[in-house]
């Protein structure tokens, strides 16, 4: 009786464990967001690599890729509420929340290899060696995004669209801020 | 004379001793551990180009995060005798090049402003009435990182690898589509700018 109840409960978590892992099959997962790109970059980079420095493989491997990559920036469009509007009769101040990078891609088919060299006892580059390489240039790109400017293209790309929004929906004079630098006016 | 053979012997294993550690904190040799195992390849380090600067406008709505597998199978050079000889006494394994590829990516939808033309904003007073463009796919996103290789056997060229790869990125928005990722991002652009437009003082808004 008593190893009956044990082998029921054992029957209970076999059949938990089997829907979870039927849930965990199901891996496309759609989430609502809010966000307003205003900036695109094509930004352009070589990959170069040489397999030379492994003391026990005779003769080296080098390599010479090329890599385009578009990085987007904008703003968090849900962070928008009436706090960030003062409406004075046809005026208004519009008070935008930072930019940020909204995303970053690297289409393979922009990944193009230019130069290969290979010596006579070594294989040729596998289709994920190389892709660890691409690896490494899409961290370095992640890395740099920061100094290409364009969360400063970004501020000022959605200062103009929703400028441009604000006097097709009627307002006269509008003034566009932003939320880290409140006090001056970005557009006017 | 014995002594000084001793002596020798002595310091020239110190000397071995000495040459062992320095290599070793200049990292010129490999660990004993690590002896057989290959360096990893490193990129060099080169600068990022800018190539295009784009303005655009586009409220991105709705994101789907999938993974994907994709296979392709290739003949080689060595496929015709094998399947011939195969077709007699099934014994030979399979010459074809095979890739298995699993993606993990984004696909990425929602309405694009800029196509947002004068004749679709009509203001009177405090009611609002805005056509709003229809959602589309924006981008579907499957970075180098974003791939794992399950299984690889043959040489691969990269056209070939791009193909396979595409074909990931197609199943993706293909799923994406069939689970209304449109429709969710249509309702929700619809919603962010309800929001906008009554934080910007309108009191009926009405949109298409």
């Amino acid at each position: 009786m008593r190893y009956g109840f044990f082998i029921l409960l054992l029957l209970a978590f076999g059949c938990s464990k089997k829907e979870s892992a039927q849930q965990k099959n199901a891996v496309l997962s759609i989430q609502q967001m809010g966000e307003l790109a205003t900036v695109e970059y094509t930004v352009t980079k070589i990959i170069k690599a040489s397999d030379d420095k492994t003391w026990f493989k005779i003769g080296d491997r080098k390599i010479l890729m090329t890599c385009e990559a578009v990085v987007k920036a904008g703003v968090d469009f849900s962070k928008i509420t009436e706090q960030n509007f003062v409406i004075d009769g046809k005026n208004v101040t519009l008070t935008l929340p930072p930019p940020k990078i909204i995303s970053l891609s690297l289409p393979p088919e922009k990944i193009i290899i230019e130069y290969e060299s290979i010596s006579a006892f070594r294989e040729p580059f596998t289709s994920a060696e190389r892709d660890a390489l691409a690896v490494q240039a899409e961290k370095q790109i992640r890395n740099s995004i920061d100094s290409l400017g364009i969360l400063l293209q970004a501020k000022a790309n959605t200062a103009t669209l929703l400028s441009n929004l604000l006097h097709q929906l009627g307002y006269e004079k509008v003034t566009i801020r932003h939320m880290d630098n409140a006090t001056k006016p970005l557009l006017q | 004379m014995r002594r000084m053979r001793l002596s020798n012997i002595i310091m020239f294993v110190l000397i071995a001793l000495a040459a062992f550690l320095v290599f070793r904190t200049c990292r010129a040799m490999p660990s004993l551990q690590n002896i057989f195992s290959s360096r990893p390849e490193v990129i060099d380090e080169t600068p990022i180009i800018i190539k295009e600067i784009r303005e655009i406008g586009q409220l991105i709505t709705a994101v789907s995060s999938d993974e994907v597998v994709v296979e392709s199978t290739l003949p080689t050079r060595g496929s015709g005798f094998v399947n011939s000889f195969n077709k007699i006494i099934k014994v030979l394994p399979s010459a074809d090049k095979r890739i298995v590829l699993i993606g993990r990516g984004k696909v990425v939808a929602g309405t694009d402003l800029k196509q947002l033309k004068e004749d679709d904003v009509s203001v009177s007073g405090d009611t609002i009435r805005i056509n709003i463009p229809k959602a589309v796919v924006l981008d579907a996103i499957l970075n180098p990182s974003d791939f794992e290789t399950f299984e690889e056997r043959g040489n691969w060229s990269s056209a070939e690898i791009i193909e396979v790869k595409k074909q990931a990125r197609l199943k993706m928005v293909s799923r994406a589509l069939q689970h209304n990722i449109l429709s969710t991002a249509d309702k929700k652009a619809k919603e962010m700018l309800r929001q906008f437009l009554y934080a910007a003082g309108f009191k009926e808004i009405i949109i298409n």
